[in-house]
């Protein structure tokens, strides 16, 4: 087609526009479905009812035989008439109106289904026709010109031409070679005239000075002794056989036999008697715990104390026995220590060990395929377990040693035991989903903590994560310290079993009592202390900033909070905290308590007490418990780092507790 | 406030946190803008690429981007 024409090439053109663009118009409404059997009503709006077309059932039945006695005799003309019985039968129909009836929407488009402008390619050309104009050749076909060849030259002949050889063959010259000497006469042989013969051997005889001794001389021996007879004494004992005495001993223990089937007595509940009021004197504790005379109304050592679960009482001297043993896990080796200092903080996610010992534990605590030792460290019965991270060995004169540095069997989900991975959480979470699928197949536990209602611990209270909002790079545990710090939290591992606690430094205590330190004088404290279990006592001023609100802010997601304390005008502000991981109202209060928390004036105290293990007594104190101590004016703190000092034959406990002043 | 000597020294060193701030005006000229703290504070930062209304990240002094819309709240503990 030449480039110069203008084609329409539609066709069958309702108008004869010429359009640009090809935007083809509807103009009719066409029904493209198949006509249905019914007519098929055009509904705008209306409710559609449909109909249903009437059903038929086929019912095919079996009637009885007809029976009966019948004599025929030949001839006779009868009629045979027989009643069937009717058919009856039931038919059960069950209609469910339950079942789910979808809406069906119908949709009403703007457009139809387009139906094929069957209006065909008009083609300016039509179909070539071919000319059949043959083919003319210009040439002919070659026809084999059967030209021979004509050689210019012929067969050469050989010319049989003579060479005349100037030489003839050579015959062979004889020539005779006339030696100057013949072969020498081997006859004449030189006389060797020798002036020695071969010697005769001259066989010269040995004559023997001596000749063989006679052998039957011998020299006669004459004993002075002659043979000793044996000379028997008799004996006579005094003691005859022995006879078996036996010999009953008081034993302490009998033989074991399996328990005798037992009654089970039901516990009676006990009755909790009402406090007494009145003016007469009652000894009202039986334990004596208290044992002074207490007037007034707090009848027992336990009310006056506020109900702490946890408590040293006051006494004029604390008497303990202290045992400090190490055994290496699995196996429960016995290792020998000498010393051992364990201690944690909160900046600190583990507890942590300084221990020396002999030098052979430097071959007892070796690591074992790559992962270190685990050793557990037993301080009056509480156990700790440690995996031991390092061991130095040093030699001096006369004394040599192993010192030990070792970690919660937590720190092996951190470098260098795990790589770093990253993460993007594609799914909605919760904070604590996470931590714990950071935590997914390292063989740790998580325990979040309880954040709020009447058994808070301490924890951090869950809150949503949406999707996208969080993503990681990092070791499993780099991973669940940024999600507890999202928070404001920090995070401890327990004593002995391999589990990361999530814990907040102002987070609600039990009973549902507020743990920011303006609300540390409510409710009873974890820990109470009599002064006189206190051995030494530093006080250090560690001010924070005068602050009394902040805003926290999450990054691409999440809300922007003005958490401000309490009754204040929140008009001094500290520098915005912006998290990716603040999400939600519970991350940014809990993140904001954090920061308000740590203002103000405050001490830190350092205290040194005894560890006690008995019923009610506190052990070793856990970071983040609130202790009051019975000071004149008694005062709260919460522990912020704990050290135990295990040293034959004393073990004592340095906490470090977080003190505000009003 | 912090016992471990390791977080101790952290605190001593300079931080430079990331926080959000609103843009009130920019100044191409010299590239910089004036933004908005959440409390009403007012400083000058470098950075010119978020337009004067809108939300910005800042770091250290330095507009690092645009920042999204967020919930605001009040909270008091």
């Amino acid at each position: 087609m030449a480039l110069t024409d203008l084609v329409f090439a539609l066709a069958q053109a309702p108008d004869a526009d010429l359009v640009f663009g090809g935007v083809t118009r509807i103009t009719d409404l066409v029904f493209a479905q198949p006509s249905a059997t019914h007519p098929t009503d055009l509904v705008f709006g209306g409710d559609a009812r449909e109909v249903h077309t009437d059903a038929t059932f086929d019912i095919s039945a079996t009637l009885p035989a007809l029976q009966g006695t019948l004599s025929v005799a030949l001839g006779v003309r009868m009629v045979l008439a027989g009643l069937l019985p009717g058919l009856s039968g039931g038919l059960a129909v069950i209609h469910d109106n339950q079942t789910q009836r979808p809406t069906v929407a119908h949709c009403q488009t703007f457009a139809q289904v387009a139906a094929p402008a069957e209006s065909g390619l008009t083609q300016p050309q039509q179909h070539a026709q071919p000319a059949r104009s043959g083919v003319q050749h210009q040439a002919l076909e070659a026809v084999y010109a059967h030209v021979g060849n004509t050689p210019t030259f012929a067969t050469a002949l050989p010319a049989n031409t003579l060479t005349n050889s100037q030489y003839q063959d050579g015959t062979q010259a004889s020539a005779r070679l006339l030696g100057q000497w013949q072969d020498g006469n081997p006859e004449p042989r030189v006389d060797l005239n020798s002036p020695f013969k071969d010697g005769t051997p001259a066989r010269s005889r040995l004559h023997g000075r001596f000749e063989d001794g006679l052998h039957d001389r011998r020299h006669s021996h004459t004993d002075r002794w002659q043979e000793s007879a044996t000379h028997r004494k008799g004996y006579t004992g005094r003691a005859g056989p022995a006879q078996a005495r036996p010999l009953y001993r008081d034993s302490r223990f009998q033989n074991a036999w399996v328990p005798r089937p037992g009654q089970y007595v039901r516990p009676t509940i006990p009755v909790t008697p009402s406090p007494y009021f009145g003016p007469a004197l009652v000894f009202a504790c039986p334990p004596l715990e208290l044992p002074n005379l207490v007037f007034g109304r707090m009848q027992c050592a336990s009310a006056l104390l506020g109900g702490a679960p946890l408590y040293i009482l006051p006494a004029r001297y604390y008497m303990t026995a202290h045992t400090v043993i190490a055994h290496r896990l699995p196996d429960m080796a016995d290792i020998p220590i000498y010393a051992a200092t364990v201690s944690a903080d909160t900046g600190s996610y583990c507890w942590s060990l300084s221990a020396n010992g002999p030098s052979s534990l430097f071959d007892l605590l070796a690591p074992v395929a790559g992962l270190p030792a685990q050793l557990q460290v037993t301080l009056d019965g509480i156990p700790f377990v440690f995996a031991v991270d390092a061991l130095s060995r040093s030699a001096a004169f006369g004394q040599t040693g192993v010192l030990i540095q070792g970690r919660s069997v937590t720190a092996l989900i951190g470098a260098p035991y795990m790589v770093s991975q990253s993460r993007i959480e594609p799914l909605d979470r919760t904070a604590q989903q996470l931590a714990l699928n950071a935590l997914d197949l390292t063989g740790i536990d998580l325990d979040w903590g309880i954040g709020a209602g009447a058994l808070a611990n301490g924890g951090l209270v869950d809150w949503f994560v949406p999707a996208g909002a969080y993503s990681r790079q990092g070791t499993p545990l780099e991973s669940v310290i940024r999600i507890a710090q999202a928070a404001g939290g920090y995070l401890q591992s327990h004593r002995s079993a391999a589990t990361l606690l999530v814990r907040h430094p102002y987070g609600m205590r039990t009973g549902d009592v507020s743990g920011a330190p303006w609300d540390w004088s409510l409710g009873a404290a974890d820990v109470e202390l009599a002064q006189d279990a206190i051995i030494t006592e530093a006080i250090e001023r560690k001010d924070g900033a005068d602050i009394n609100a902040v805003y926290v802010s999450g990054t691409s997601a999440g809300v922007l909070a003005l958490v401000k304390r309490a009754g204040t005008a929140g008009d001094k502000l500290a520098s915005m905290v912006a998290d990716s991981l603040i999400t939600h109202t519970d991350a940014a209060r809990q993140r904001g308590l954090a920061v308000l928390g740590a203002a103000g004036n405050k001490y830190n105290v350092r205290l040194d007490l005894p560890v006690l293990t008995g019923a009610g007594q506190p052990g070793v104190l856990d970071v983040g418990q609130l202790v009051q101590v019975n000071a004149p004016t008694p005062w709260r703190g919460r522990v912020r780092a704990v050290s135990v000092n295990a040293t034959y034959p004393s073990l004592r406990q340095s906490v470090t507790l977080e003190r505000h002043l009003a | 406030m912090t016992t471990n000597l390791y977080r101790a020294l952290l605190e001593l060193l300079p931080d430079t946190p990331l926080q959000v701030a609103t843009v009130t005006s920019v100044n191409a000229a010299t590239g910089t803008s004036t933004i908005t703290w959440a409390g009403g504070q007012q400083q000058t930062v470098r950075g010119s690429s978020v337009a004067a209304g809108a939300l910005a990240f800042v770091r250290d002094g330095l507009i690092e981007g645009a920042a999204p819309e967020l919930t605001f709240l009040t909270i008091e503990v």
